[in-house]
């Protein structure tokens, strides 16, 4: 029985190999969950494979085959500048995530390559802001190289140095120096680097490339805050949502699912969550402060200010 | 504040040592104080001993303002020993010090006649041992370098100079002013041999290597770099020290030298982390250096260390994350130049501007510490994008400190769903003056549920002029 | 639109967090429209009393109470007590949390508040952080169970974003705990200007620069108070918070007001107050009157009696009959002063000693029926005493009944300008120049050149930035110490009355009301005064005694004798009481005192009332015959006649007030009260305005209304009563007849109870020496601890010529022996030890320090003090000898040589002969001033008389006989230095050498030039032109020259001779006083011509005493 035993081990292994070579997700030998069926008595269990880390939820988690790939290149993208608060949002929060689940004695760090005219049209990275996000600020590296070949050789000289757990790769839109060779090689630095780069396209089209998935995320309204006893306070801007849609599964069985799915970050516990519909909001209706009739003439305007429904026409903005 | 030293001018003014800064200010207002710096004075003293090792191996710092130099048999090098003082003496006083020397044979005697004997011409000041008795007897008391409460005795007891000790009997004077008084007193005579502890200078650290024919190539010359650096590992070992900053000197055949520097953010003496240093440096300048007819010589040194205690390396794996940060950090910036890699660091204050920075990676690595921001639940939340610049808005909001109704940024108008704030912060008046205006920050949530931090700079009720509005950045 | 009652505001009596003076909160929220006030400062009640005084003045709803800031983590609460009850609820738990920490600080537990939590409303001010907590309101619930329905829970907007979740979190807490919510905004400041100035507060407390407090600093400048409209916006979500405010402030029924009338019952069995109070008096007049009580004094001690009946202040006169009473019979010199002076009653009582018959007495002036004011009596003990007084006060009513009062260490410009200029973060030496190593800074007229003279640019915006800050922290309370001698006693529990706290001394216990606060709320104080003059006066007495036989009390000392105030006018009036400094010298030539009321005069006249009502040069003029007496109308006759139709004293300007003004007796007395607290709070010029008017309405020129007015003005800082000043002249008086009549007695008793007075022993010795008195040096085997007198033939020729018309005068017959006291650093224990084991003298150093016990050290300063000439040792023959001696006392070293010392025997170790080197005696003299501060042999200048000689230099005694105008120069050891802010920079120098002193006077233009001489210099020449008027003499400097260079001749530490009186403001830089700046004309005429007169204004008073 022991040969068989033996046999067994070295077939396992050879296997595991294969798979490495070729990139595909590792399937243990564990049975495969059969989610379509509901029987009872019948243990569901998740799919455990050690280069995906599961979200947790649900619909996404299928969707991606099991979670966030724990080394190689995946793309987040926002359609347009305005919304790169969300798609940076996001990239920050998939960063926190990723670094709570990898083992504290690898000590690794988070680098974000920054792109100059993405920072010039809607901010600069804040380092007070970041830690709010969850992001520990000693194990967090910033470049903003002026090039896109310097960009790409930072993040290259960073995925080789095996010091980072994940490369966040800021590129403006749909730069032509940035094709299918070039994304290419970077998953495959990526991919035997042990470390997962995010390529984060700010308000840029859909594009090929050799990332594992890709989603396109656009901001969604926050959650409330909690009264200490539980109840939300309704008007109250709570944890930070952002709304996915996948456009991309390289690997995935199963189809793409059809509409976006929403995502809460609860940056204290660095977790992703549901957005739960809210119990009855508790919150005294916010009365205008001076009781008066209305508000009082503004001090530089015309006449009575309009309903607020029509457009009014307004100097242009400096 | 007390006066320490003061030149000339300043005694002629009536000032004394010991004096309050203070009084002396009332009494001359254009007094010019410098800060005393002991450590620095002390510095440059035995700097001065090691400039002296050109006359003497053994010279020796005296306390805190005087040389010894133990001349025996070099005196022949420079003419005889008058002219050896005079050389000195007048070096010294090149470079604007008040110098005084004696030579004699007890350093005793020496140290009386250089202080006391200052103004007298040079021959005075080679005592031969006969007339050491005569020499000494004018001089103070103080002269014998004694303790500071037995001047003062001696002095009370009507004893002012050398030579009222020199006549009284020891006994009764060893009884009342204790044996040092006749130790110093024979010291001076020369009856008492007094030895001197001269100073060792402290080698450089430097590795050269002279070769057959001269190298051009680039792939030579790091190869040579490395071999230097394989000899420098074991004299940083023995020292217990790691190179911070390095030098290759590069010594061309018709005589021009370059010099290429490389410097780490951790002390480090692995001769194959060095050569990758310069392997970077190397890419970086490989158009300047004009390899001409090739380099005869290369001198590698270590201009910078600093202590590295060798840490055991942990046996189950390397845990090379620190070191393979650093190590990308060096690379980056040696190819980059210092400032392109920068870690985030939070400052204690109020305006969000001045809270946050980026600061130059090596510098953070090394600092261990910065602000910790206030740990409480709720605090005030802050966005991740800030704009270097505010960007002025047109905002509809209730007076006087409503939260914005709607807003129009770059000509797109923004309905705002919800809203929290105002959260005011003033301006720092201890900068910007007291007027400067105060400022209330409003998080708000558009309906497209976009997140942004807007502030409104000035108060209806309080502060002049009318308020204006602005977006300063966007949240997740 | 509701009102809005602040309940959370802080003064700046939470030492360095609040911003603003108790009285401008309640000012500003009566401006704003708020409908109350609640003071709660952190741990204390010491402000609420001001507050309560400028509530009443403003007729606006105050309460008073405490932020109770726990030691554990119970929240802060404020606590307001409900009734009397609750107040005393109130001090009791502060009191404890005083004991029961170091002095300055207060610890207090949350059980503190179940024994002394009740009848008072308490409201929690929780941190957002613990509102947060899952079980706060479950925590409220059950605090309201324990404390009652009085609790609140405070509902503060902070302006940090978070506003409506904290309101959202405060509101449902509160609905689920029960515990109604109440609107605060914790104000710091009274207004938003004051920001700055409390980060700058925040950078004091914490020790760090305000650029490095970060998050220490509060971000938005909302903690001001803020109006009901304002208010009612801010918590429009929660308007029920407002509303409680006011209810809460409806059911605060307590007010200081019921603390009045607290008298220590002092009832004697079997009579009531008022017969053993009437017993007691006219016991008295019969001690005081023994040839029968004249008629006059018997129904004016009826009067008095009956009004102070109608007042029921008997028990107060009981208790300060019965201290007086128990200091006399321990034999302590006491008298009364201020303005129970003015009572019959208290003179018949022995508390004071101003006869009515010979100074007329205005018993309304110490006590008026209008206002029912406790009367403030001063009295003064032998300082050396005092202490037994005070502990026979906490025997006698117990700790808790009797307590010191606090005084209110206030920030001053030296300390202001430090701590500023630390918290900006400027190095430390401009740190110190700011601090005032200029003389006399005062901030607001720091001129350009004194500011580069301390090294600051006055221009630069962060120098004027620090001098504003300072200036507006100026005035700001520090912390509570001791009162010299306030001593409170109530009938109830002190600690129930007001809170009570650890001084620095054990065994003592203060309150946390200052004297004014006592005064207003009319609760009983007594001032038990230490007076320095009392202690000289009785060693005086002691030593007449003793050595002459003659056993005399202040009060059976021969009253107006011719003799004495002959030597009064004669100025010759060094060291005594109240007349000896430059400008009552000065004065004395031009008075001319020939009775006791002159004295009275002479003591009043140099105060800044009557010079800055220019009532002093008139009265000059009358006094000699250079003008005649008119009165600006004949009903001010009998006030002014006394002085010659000059008003001088606060009692006259009083007088004229209601006569010439017609102010009515309770207006003139609030005149008086505006006057006493007029620097503080401002109020005396509504007066102005009625009395001129009355004035000019009832014929008055304008001129006089208005210099009687401004005289007035000036009595506001130092005004003085006749009666003070009369109790004043009565030790002047004494002392000078002891000084006429004994100058021996008077010379040793002024030595003993040194530091006294403006001079140094050296000046005292000297002028009993020309006095004809011998002064023997300190020896080992004649003095004591004490200066003493010794048998001695008097030998009229030794008097010097000045005072020649003084010989038949003096009585002396014996010599003065100087005291160990006059060595420097030795302690009275090791001399009274030497005395005691002297036996019949020692033979040898070493027999001394066999027997004496002494340490090398000691004997070593005896040698140095050359007392070892009874031995016929010179001091450097003893200083030899002392340095063979062992180092420690003779008693722990070996038994073994014990039998040898009991024999006497030599000393065993045999030595050689050793010949000294011969000391000069220029040297001798020098080491005298270095051991004792003074030389009997010689003055160190006679050693340099050849040289000055030769150089033109004049000895001193010359300039009494040149005429005026001459120039000469003159050289001498720089005895005193001042210079007075007011006089623009003219300076005072007196020097002095082996023949006399003289006054020098520097113009600013010559100081400017010899500034750093007349600063540095210990011995200088001086070239000028004399000046001579009515007998004062002063020398105008034209040249100063440095001469300390030839000091040195004598001996090389001669240089170092500090011969420096205590007047010398260079080594003591005086606080500059607030001397008014906008005088008229006639006040600088006079200060040009008399320009010591204005310095004397500060040097003479005691800092901020007013007298009522």
């Amino acid at each position: 029985m022991a040969e068989a035993a033996l046999a067994q081990g070295k077939l396992l292994s050879l296997r595991e190999t294969i798979a490495r070579m070729e990139g595909k997700p590792l399937h243990r030998l564990e049975p495969v969950p059969d989610s379509a069926v509901g029987r009872p008595g019948d243990v569901s269990v998740a799919v455990v494979n050690h280069d995906r880390i599961a979200f947790g939820i649900e619909a996404l988690d299928a969707a991606l085959g099991g979670g966030l790939v724990r080394s190689g290149m995946a793309e987040i993208r926002s359609g347009s500048l305005r919304d790169s608060g969300a798609s940076t949002g996001l990239a920050l929060s998939v960063a926190a995530f990723v670094m709570t689940r990898q083992e504290p004695q690898q000590g690794r760090a988070v680098f974000f390559v920054g792109e100059p005219s993405v920072c010039r049209e809607t901010g600069e990275l804040l380092a007070e802001g970041l830690e709010d996000h969850g992001l520990a600020l000693d194990r967090l590296v910033y470049a903003r190289p002026r090039k896109l070949d310097e960009a790409l050789w930072l993040a290259e000289a960073a995925l080789s140095s095996r010091a980072f757990a994940v490369v966040v790769l800021e590129i403006a839109g749909n730069p032509a120096r940035f094709g299918l060779s070039e994304s290419r090689r970077l998953s495959l630095k990526a991919r035997d680097s042990d470390c997962l780069l995010l390529l984060l396209r700010q308000g840029g089209r859909e594009e090929a490339g050799s990332t594992i998935f890709r989603l396109e995320a656009s901001p969604a309204s926050s959650g409330l805050h909690l009264l200490p006893d539980g109840t939300p306070l309704r008007g109250t801007i709570g944890s930070a949502a952002f709304s996915l849609a996948i456009e991309k599964v390289s690997a995935s069985a199963s189809p793409l699912p059809s509409q976006g799915i929403v995502l809460e970050w609860n940056a204290h516990e660095r977790l992703f969550t549901c957005p739960s519909d809210a119990l009855p909001a508790f919150c005294p209706e916010p009365r205008p402060a001076n009781p008066g009739a209305g508000l009082p003439l503004p001090a530089d305007r015309s006449d009575r200010p309009q309903t607020l429904g029509a457009v009014l026409a307004f100097d242009r903005a400096s | 504040m007390r006066l320490l030293a003061l030149d000339e001018k300043a005694l002629a003014l009536g000032l004394k040592r010991h004096q309050g800064l203070a009084e002396a200010k009332a009494m001359c207002p254009q007094l010019d104080a410098v800060a005393a710096d002991a450590a620095a004075d002390l510095r440059f003293l035995e700097a001065l001993a090691d400039w002296c090792s050109r006359y003497t191996p053994l010279a020796a710092r005296d306390g805190t303002d005087g040389l010894f130099l133990d001349i025996t048999g070099c005196s022949h090098l420079f003419g005889g020993e008058e002219n050896l003082l005079s050389d000195l003496i007048f070096r010294l006083e090149a470079m604007g010090l008040a110098v005084g020397g004696a030579i004699s044979h007890a350093p005793g005697l020496s140290w009386a006649a250089a202080r006391y004997r200052m103004h007298q011409p040079l021959e005075s000041r080679i005592i031969r041992p006969d007339t050491a008795g005569a020499v000494l007897s004018p001089l103070p008391v103080s002269a014998l370098r004694l303790e500071a409460e037995t001047v003062p005795l001696l002095m009370k007891a009507g004893l002012r100079t050398i030579g009222d000790l020199m006549c009284l009997p020891r006994a009764p004077l060893a009884r009342r002013f204790g044996s040092h008084l006749i130790k110093r007193l024979d010291q001076a005579l020369g009856r008492e041999d007094e030895p001197i502890s001269p100073r060792l200078p402290v080698a450089g650290l430097s590795l050269e290597r002279r070769l057959a024919e001269p190298v051009a190539r680039e792939e030579d010359l790091l190869f040579m770099a490395g071999e230097l650096s394989r000899g420098l590992a074991p004299m940083l070992e023995e020292r217990g020290l790691g190179g911070r900053l390095f030098e290759l000197s590069l010594f061309r055949v018709d005589g021009a030298v370059f010099h290429v520097h490389a410097g780490s953010s951790r002390p480090l003496r692995d001769p194959a982390r060095m050569e990758a240093l310069f392997a970077g440096r190397f890419t970086a300048l490989q158009d300047d250096i004009d390899a001409g007819y090739g380099f005869e010589t290369l001198r590698l040194s270590v201009s910078h260390a600093e202590p590295l205690e060798s840490r055991q390396m942990d046996l189950a794996r390397p845990s090379r994350s620190t070191e393979g940060l650093a190590d990308f950090i060096d690379q980056a910036s040696a190819r980059f130049g210092a400032g392109c890699l920068m870690m985030p660091v939070t400052r204690e204050s109020h305006l969000p501007e001045r809270a946050s920075a980026f600061v130059h990676a090596q510098e953070v690595l090394s600092a261990a510490d910065h602000a910790m921001r206030s740990s409480q639940p709720y605090r005030p939340a802050r966005p991740i994008r800030l704009f270097r610049y505010p960007e002025r808005v047109e905002a509809v909001a209730e007076v006087p400190e409503g939260p914005p109704v709607q807003f129009r940024w770059r000509r797109i108008l923004h309905r705002v769903v919800k809203a929290e704030g105002p959260e005011r912060i003033a301006g720092e008046w201890w900068l910007d003056g007291e007027e400067a205006l105060t400022r209330d920050y409003f998080r708000i949530e558009d309906e497209a549920g976009r997140r942004y931090w807007l502030f409104r700079e000035g108060l209806y009720d309080r502060e002049p002029g009318v308020p204006r509005w602005f977006l300063h950045g966007l949240f997740a | 639109m509701s009102g809005f009652v602040e309940f959370g505001t802080a003064s700046n009596f939470s030492f360095l967090q609040g911003a603003s003076h108790p009285e401008e909160m309640v000012r500003q929220a009566a401006s704003l429209g708020l409908s109350g006030l609640g003071l709660a400062d952190r741990n204390t009640v010491a402000g609420v009393v001001r507050a309560h005084a400028m509530a009443k003045e403003e007729g606006f709803r105050y309460h008073p109470g405490a932020r109770l800031v726990f030691s554990d983590d119970t929240p802060d609460m404020l606590a307001y007590p409900v009734n009397r009850a609750g107040w005393g609820h109130l001090c009791r738990l502060l009191s404890r949390g005083n004991l029961r920490a170091e002095k300055g600080s207060c610890t207090l537990f949350e059980e503190d508040l179940d024994d002394h939590g009740k009848e008072m409303a308490l409201i929690v001010v929780a941190e957002p952080a613990r509102l947060f907590l899952p079980d706060f309101a479950g925590y409220l619930a059950r605090l309201r169970a324990r404390t009652g329905p009085q609790l609140h829970l405070a509902l503060v907007p902070r302006y940090d974003g978070c506003d409506r979740r904290v309101f959202a979190a405060s509101m449902a807490a509160s609905a689920s705990s029960g515990v109604p919510l109440l609107a605060t905004n914790l104000p710091l400041y009274h207004e938003v200007s004051r920001r700055p100035m409390a980060d700058v507060l925040v950078s004091i407390r914490e020790h760090v620069p305000i650029n490095e407090a970060g998050y220490l600093l509060c971000a938005n400048g909302e903690r001001h108070l803020k109006a009901p409209a304002e208010i009612n916006r801010l918590f429009r979500l929660c308007p029920e918070a407002v509303r409680n405010s006011l209810s809460l402030s409806q059911n605060l029924a307590f007010s200081l007001d019921e603390l009045e009338y607290e008298y220590p019952d002092e009832s004697v069995p079997g009579e009531t107050v008022a017969e053993t109070l009437r017993r007691l008096a006219f016991e008295g007049a019969e001690k005081r009157y023994p040839d029968g009580v004249p008629e006059r004094v018997t129904n004016q001690i009826k009067h008095e009696l009956s009004m102070i009946h109608t007042l029921e202040y008997e028990p107060y006169f009981l208790t300060v009959h019965d201290i007086v009473r128990h200091a006399r019979s321990k034999g302590i010199l006491c008298q009364g002063r201020g303005s129970a002076a003015n009572s019959t009653v208290c003179f018949c009582l022995g508390i004071t000693e101003v006869d009515p018959l010979l100074t007329d007495l205005l018993f309304e002036r110490f006590i008026s029926p209008e206002r029912r004011e406790p009367p403030d009596i001063d009295v003064d003990f032998e300082h050396e005493r005092r202490e037994e007084v005070i502990q026979y006060i906490y025997e006698k009513y117990g700790r808790n009944h009797a307590g010191l009062a606090a005084s209110v260490t206030t920030y001053r410009a030296r300390m202001a300008g430090r701590e500023v200029a630390k918290a900006f973060g400027l190095s430390e030496d401009v740190q110190s120049a700011l601090a005032g190593s200029i003389w006399g800074w005062s901030n607001n007229d720091l001129s350009e050149r004194e500011a580069r003279a301390a090294g600051l640019d006055i221009t630069e915006p962060l120098t004027q930035r620090v001098l504003g800050y300072a200036s507006s922290l100026m005035g700001f309370p520090r912390h509570l110490s001791q009162h010299v001698g306030g001593f409170v006693i109530t009938r109830s529990r002190l600690d129930e009355v007001v809170p009570i706290m650890n001084t620095a001394m054990d065994g003592r216990t203060m309150v946390e009301w200052d004297k004014d606060d006592l005064d207003h709320l009319k609760i009983l104080k007594i001032d038990i005064l230490a007076l320095g003059m009392l202690t000289c006066l009785r060693r005086g007495l002691n030593l007449l005694a003793e050595h002459y036989g003659d056993r005399r009390s202040i009060a059976s000392i021969p009253k107006e004798q011719e003799s004495v105030y002959d030597m009064i006018e004669r100025a010759d009036t060094i060291g005594v009481f109240q007349i000896e400094s430059r400008a009552q010298m000065s004065m004395l030539p031009r008075l001319k005192p020939r009775g006791f009321y002159d004295l009275v005069i002479e003591v009043a006249i140099v105060r800044p009332g009557p010079i800055q009502g220019d009532m002093v040069h008139p009265y000059l003029r009358r006094r000699q015959k250079k003008e005649e007496v008119t009165y600006p109308k004949e009903e001010l006759k009998a006030v002014l006649d006394r002085t010659l139709g000059v008003p001088l004293f606060q009692e006259q300007a009083m007088k004229i007030a209601i006569v010439a003004a017609g102010f009515s007796a309770a207006e003139a007395d609030k005149l008086r009260r505006a006057m006493a607290t007029f620097r503080r709070v401002g109020t005396i010029h509504s007066f102005r305005k009625k009395m001129v008017e009355g004035m000019v309405a009832r014929g008055y020129e304008a001129d006089f209304a208005d210099r009687c007015f401004r005289q007035i003005e000036g009595f506001g800082e130092y005004g003085f009563p006749e009666s003070h000043a009369a109790s004043f002249a009565l030790l002047v008086y004494a002392s000078c007849w002891l000084k006429a009549w004994y100058p021996d007695v008077f010379c040793a008793a002024i030595l003993n109870s040194q530091p006294m007075g403006f001079y140094a022993p050296a000046q005292l010795v000297r002028d009993a020496r020309e006095h004809g008195v011998e002064v023997r040096p300190v020896d080992i085997n004649c003095s004591g601890w004490d200066s003493d007198l010794e048998d001695a033939c008097f030998d009229p020729r030794r008097i010097a010529p000045r005072h020649a018309q003084m010989a038949p005068v003096i009585r002396t017959r014996k010599a003065v022996r100087l005291g160990f006291h006059q060595i420097k650093g030795l302690t009275e224990a090791d001399m009274r030890c030497l005395v005691a084991a002297r036996g019949t003298g020692y033979r040898s150093v070493r027999d001394l320090w066999l027997r004496s016990g002494l340490t090398r050290a000691a004997i070593e300063k005896l040698a140095d003090a050359d007392a070892f000439r009874s031995m016929g040792l010179s001091r450097r023959q003893a200083l030899w000898e002392v340095r063979a001696l062992e180092e420690k006392a003779a008693a722990e070293s070996l038994p073994l040589f014990e039998r040898v010392s009991g024999s006497g025997a030599k000393d065993l170790q045999a030595e050689p002969a050793v010949a000294l080197p011969f000391m000069s005696p220029g040297e001798a003299v020098v080491q005298d001033y270095r051991s004792l501060s003074l030389s009997l042999e010689a003055h160190p200048v006679q050693f340099l008389r050849p040289t000055l000689q030769q150089q033109g230099v004049q000895p001193c005694a010359v300039l009494n006989d040149l005429p005026s105008g001459r120039t000469i120069s003159v050289a001498g050891l720089v005895l005193v230095r001042q210079r007075p802010g007011s006089a623009k920079g003219v300076i005072f120098m007196t020097l002095e050498d082996e023949t006399g002193i003289a006054n020098v006077i520097v113009w600013p233009k010559v100081f400017a030039v010899y500034r750093p001489v007349v600063l540095g210099a210990r011995l200088v020449e001086v070239r000028g032109r004399l000046q001579k008027s009515d007998g004062v003499i002063h020398l105008i400097a034209a040249e100063v020259v440095d001469r300390t260079p030839l000091l040195s001749t004598l001996g090389d530490q001669a240089a170092g001779l500090d011969v420096l009186s205590r007047a010398d403001e260079v080594k003591r830089p005086v606080q500059e006083s607030r001397v008014k700046k906008n005088k008229t004309g006639e006040a600088q005429a006079l200060f040009r011509e008399m320009p010591e007169l204005v310095n004397d204004i500060r040097r003479v008073m005691p800092k901020g005493r007013n007298f009522h």
